[in-house]
């Protein structure tokens, strides 16, 4: 119960910062070297002077699903709780060793959930103790406007015509802490972005695989 | 190839051929043994290394799981995420002991060594993995300090990578004997990897044995053939084959190199080899063996033709046994019956040789042979009697050559009759021969005397013939000399010679006549010489002419000096050289110096009449006399020729003629040597000589004897009578110059008057003479003479 109330407490606000007016829509899409679009990417865009931060109610879910983590990348701000609801029919052992806060959540079986809060900023690697190939991220970003491209890569965000630092992270992006960024100016009216990135392997895990 | 011999050439030929077969056949046999041995042995090894890397791939894979179990541990995974050293380190030697792994080593997510061998192993892990994002565990060969490894690496994710896990084995000798006994065959195994210059290198105690840069040219090779070859090693020659091994970073290149040494390869066909060389020596040995037999038994038969044919050239009796039926057998019959015939010729020829065909009897040729035999067999005195039979000639024109045989043939036997040993022949057609041994010197004569006594009777030729036979006999016997067989014989027809040129019956051989005879040739050989070289001197002897009281004249006489001979009697020579005809340069040479002579007496205002001797066989030469007379018609003086005596005038009308020419050119004549010679008183009718010379011989005796003091003055008387001069010849003392002088004597010539002398010492002579003695006076010749002697000599 008291993880709802929590969830309330985010979604709110986060309703309310997304009516100002003078916002606009920005797409962003992210390709790899040979142009094919990169999914779960986390975009994010750091206004350079301060604005308020929208509201983000949430809910935020890693499900566990077929023996797979689901989504593989999910991108939470930080101070939000996440929840990790077993729909599988078997046990599993989530953890992450992950110096931004690690954590393990011992067997738990089919139905049940386990919720866990990120306050610090980072990356969260997850994997699950007893499924080698099950792996997932969660990205907790300081950053007010983020978003996480589609299969086909592309993201779009609402962001206040303001200038800052759009920056792109993937967990396979062959870049420092897997991220690069740009500095961009948001006008009025929609705008579209495209990072062209270099993966280290697949963009995605394969089934079977990490 | 040149062989002395035929048995050797065929021994050589067929053993040869053979054994050159046997030779490539044991070739052929190796090589194919050699070559099948290799292909085996590297099929083999082919399949050693396809073995030798399923054991491999199953080890790896071994340490593979077990290192990915350690990776995958969560507990691990947590300890290595928290930096948990101790847990980590604890884990991963527990995982290390239980693995058996040599060593290991755990690198940190930044790929630096964390935990285990942080050495070189540790180091070349971090190098060989550093940007590998490989995220299964993997496994290969990995070089530490050229040493190789088997390594296997697994990565630690979670689900990022915290690291890796490694495990290494070093291959060394006893990592490498353990899967060479997997094999059944005695396979060297050795791991070689790959530097940076491309050479290969493996553990220096496994690869000492091979030099670097053949191996590794090999290794490539290998690589690229990927089959077994042939490879060098201080070990001998070592099948060896390459195959390539993964590597832990996927670059370093290394391979697995598996030799065999041939010779352990070759040892199992040992056993056939030496079989196969066995048969090869035994059947070399027994073709050679039978090529010697076989040439041997070709060649024997040729060989016994040889010595047969040898010895019938050394002339005895040869034949040749036949043993088979083959053509050699043909040869050695054909031979047998050439040797059969050439023995009866032979036999005949030797017959016909040796045989007086028209007598029967024993020829010179035999009776040398009998003489020889009888020398060799008996070392006693033996005789050789040579009998000629007189008249032969006349009794075979007379009675038949038919009868002139016969009577030979009886004389032989009449000779045998008397002497049981003699050995009778027929020397020459009127000559017989006979030899008898034991006979001393003392016997010889009174045996030629018996058999002269024999002869000499009536001899009854046929049934109703008899014929009174004359024979004359040459006697040699052996005496001390040492003759050989022809010259004992030829002794006896040389006294034979000598008998009948002194018209006796008998002579016994002389050896110091026969030498002079011998010696007469080689004077005549430097008369010869002498002639051509004219080393003959001409001497003067001055004659004394009573009347004029002076030296009047001169006779010429030649003198020969010869350089090894000295002073050669000039009776001798001159004999000699009316003999073989040079009498005629002897004389022209005497002439032409007699007229220079005459002439340089003349230029100093002496008159000298100068007497030449001229041969009566000269006389008989018309060629000759007119050559003479044109030279005496340049004479500046007096000529007188001296008709000497010593040999007969051939022709005496030419010679007549010729003494008419020479007085009617103004010569004179003089007969010479008179009361010695030949001349008669037809003789001294005929020749109109102007003077005669009355021989020495009278004059020397005309001192002691009667009679030939009267007979010089008969003749004195005579000559005068007839218009002629007369010389005494021979004038040594006074007594005899006197005696002369009472007696008419015109002119005489002597040692008493002068010796004869060179032309140097003529011409003081007659100066002297004609100064001191002027006028002569007969009492004071005695004085006179015993001057000249004085000059003379």
């Amino acid at each position: 119960m008291k993880t709802v109330s929590v969830r309330f407490g985010l979604v709110l606000p986060c309703l309310l910062a997304a009516l100002p007016a003078g916002a606009a829509s920005l797409n962003v899409t992210v390709t790899d070297a040979g142009g094919r679009p990169v999914p779960s990417a986390v975009v994010t865009f750091a206004p350079a002077s301060g604005t308020s931060v929208p509201d983000r109610p949430g809910p935020y879910v890693m499900a566990q699903k077929g023996i797979r983590f689901a989504p593989y990348v999910l991108a939470v701000p930080a101070g939000a709780t996440v929840d990790f609801p077993n729909q599988d029919r078997v046990n599993h052992h989530v953890y992450s060793f992950s110096p931004v806060q690690p954590f393990q959540f011992p067997l738990y079986g089919p139905g049940k959930k386990r919720s866990l809060r990120f306050d610090h900023p980072g990356t969260i690697a997850l994997a699950c103790n007893i499924h080698d190939m099950m792996s997932a991220y969660i990205r907790v970003v300081d950053e007010p406007y983020f978003a996480t491209t589609d299969e086909k890569g592309q993201a779009s965000l609402d962001l206040p015509a303001n200038a800052g630092t759009l920056a792109v992270w993937q967990p396979q992006l062959d870049a420092p802490d897997h991220s690069i960024s740009r500095k961009f100016t948001m006008s009025a009216g929609s705008a579209q972005q495209t990072f062209s990135v270099r993966l280290k392997g697949e963009a995605l895990p394969s089934g079977g695989a990490y | 190839m040149p062989f002395k011999r035929l048995s050797t050439k065929l021994a050589v030929m067929y053993g040869g051929l053979f054994s050159l077969a046997l030779l490539l056949i044991a070739c052929a046999c190796y090589v194919a043994v050699i070559s099948y041995a290799r292909a085996s042995v590297q099929q083999e090894l082919q399949a050693n290394a396809q073995v030798f890397k399923r054991i491999w791939t199953l080890n790896s894979d071994g340490l593979q799981t077990n290192a990915a179990l350690l990776s995958r541990d969560f507990g691990f995974r947590q300890a290595l995420a928290t930096h948990d050293m101790a847990t980590v380190e604890s884990a991963f030697s527990n995982l290390q002991a239980r693995l058996k792994a040599q060593t290991g080593v755990i690198l940190g997510a930044d790929g630096a060594p964390m935990v285990g061998d942080r050495g070189s192993f540790g180091q070349a892990a971090a190098q060989s993995l550093r940007g590998n994002d490989g995220l299964t565990p993997m496994a290969g060969i990995m070089a530490v300090d050229g040493h190789p490894y088997q390594a296997v690496a697994a990565p630690v994710m979670a689900p990022d990578r915290l690291g890796w896990v490694v495990f290494g084995t070093r291959l060394d000798v006893t990592e490498m004997q353990n899967m060479q006994a997997l094999s059944a065959l005695p396979i060297q195994a050795v791991v070689l990897t790959q530097t940076r210059g491309g050479l290969w290198q493996g553990p220096a105690e496994q690869t000492q044995d091979f030099k670097t840069d053949s191996l590794s040219f090999f290794i490539d090779q290998s690589l690229l053939t990927r089959s077994a070859s042939m490879v060098e090693s201080s070990r001998g020659s070592l099948i060896a084959v390459a195959t390539p091994l993964p590597a832990l970073d996927g670059q370093q290149k290394s391979v697995l190199l598996l030799t065999y040494p041939m010779s352990q390869a070759l040892k199992t066909y040992r056993t056939l080899l030496s079989v196969l060389l066995g048969i090869g020596v035994l059947g070399l040995g027994f073709v050679v063996v039978a090529s010697l037999y076989l040439s041997r038994s070709l060649v024997r038969p040729i060989l016994a033709l040889k010595d047969a044919a040898f010895t019938l050239k050394e002339g005895r009796s040869s034949q040749v046994e036949v043993k088979s039926d083959d053509e050699m057998a043909d040869l050695a019959r054909a031979f047998n019956a050439m040797a059969i015939s050439i023995e009866d010729r032979e036999r005949d020829i030797t017959r016909l040789a040796k045989t007086d065909t028209a007598t029967d009897l024993p020829n010179r040729s035999a009776f040398e042979d009998y003489v020889s035999a009888l020398r060799e067999r008996t070392q006693d005195d033996m005789v050789v009697i040579a009998i000629g039979i007189e008249r032969f000639a006349h009794i075979r024109a007379v009675w038949g050559v038919t009868y002139a045989h016969t009577l030979v043939s009886r004389l032989q036997s009449v000779l045998t009759g008397i002497f049981e040993r003699a050995y009778v022949a027929r020397l020459s057609h009127d000559t017989l021969g006979l030899t008898l041994n034991g006979c001393n010197p003392e016997q010889a004569l009174p045996l030629a005397r018996a058999i002269l006594s024999r002869l000499s009777k009536r001899i009854k030729v046929t049934d109703d013939q008899s014929l009174d036979v004359g024979v004359t006999i040459g006697v040699y016997h052996i005496g001390t000399a040492h003759p050989t067989a022809d010259e004992m014989i030829e002794r006896a027809l040389i006294a034979l010679d000598q008998a009948r040129a002194a018209k006796t019956s008998i002579v016994v051989f002389d050896a110091r006549i026969y030498s002079e005879l011998a010696d007469n040739l080689l004077l005549t050989d430097q008369l010869y010489a002498a002639l051509q070289q004219k080393q003959m001197q001409v001497y003067y002897q001055p004659k004394f002419s009573y009347r004029e009281g002076r030296i009047g004249s001169a006779e010429a006489l030649v003198s020969w000096q010869h350089a090894e001979r000295g002073f050669v009697s000039p009776q001798r020579f001159v004999r000699i050289a009316e003999e073989t005809g040079c009498i005629r340069d002897l004389t022209l040479q005497v002439l032409k110096t007699c007229l220079a002579d005459q002439k340089r007496l003349k230029d100093q205002g002496i008159d000298l009449d100068i007497s030449i001797n001229y041969s009566g066989r000269l006389l008989s030469d018309e060629q000759f006399n007119a050559q003479t007379l044109a030279l005496c018609d340049q004479a500046v003086g007096r000529i007188c020729l001296e008709i000497t005596e010593t040999a007969v005038i051939e022709d005496p009308a030419i010679g007549l003629a010729a003494i008419n020419t020479f007085v009617s050119h103004g010569i004179e004549i003089s007969i010479d040597d008179f009361g010695t010679g030949l001349s008669s008183l037809a003789y001294l009718k005929q020749i109109p000589a102007h003077e005669l010379k009355i021989d020495r011989s009278f004059i020397m005796e005309i001192e002691s004897g009667q009679r030939d003091a009267l007979l010089v003055r008969s003749t004195i008387e005579m000559a005068h009578g007839l218009g002629m001069k007369v010389t005494a010849e021979g004038v040594e003392t006074g007594t005899a110059f006197t005696l002369l002088q009472a007696m008419g004597c015109d002119i005489a010539q002597g040692y008493g008057i002068a010796r004869p002398m060179a032309f140097d010492l003529l011409v003081p002579f007659l100066k002297d003479f004609a100064r001191k003695d002027e006028p002569v006076a007969g009492a004071a010749l005695p004085q006179k003479l015993s001057k000249t002697r004085k000059v003379a000599g």
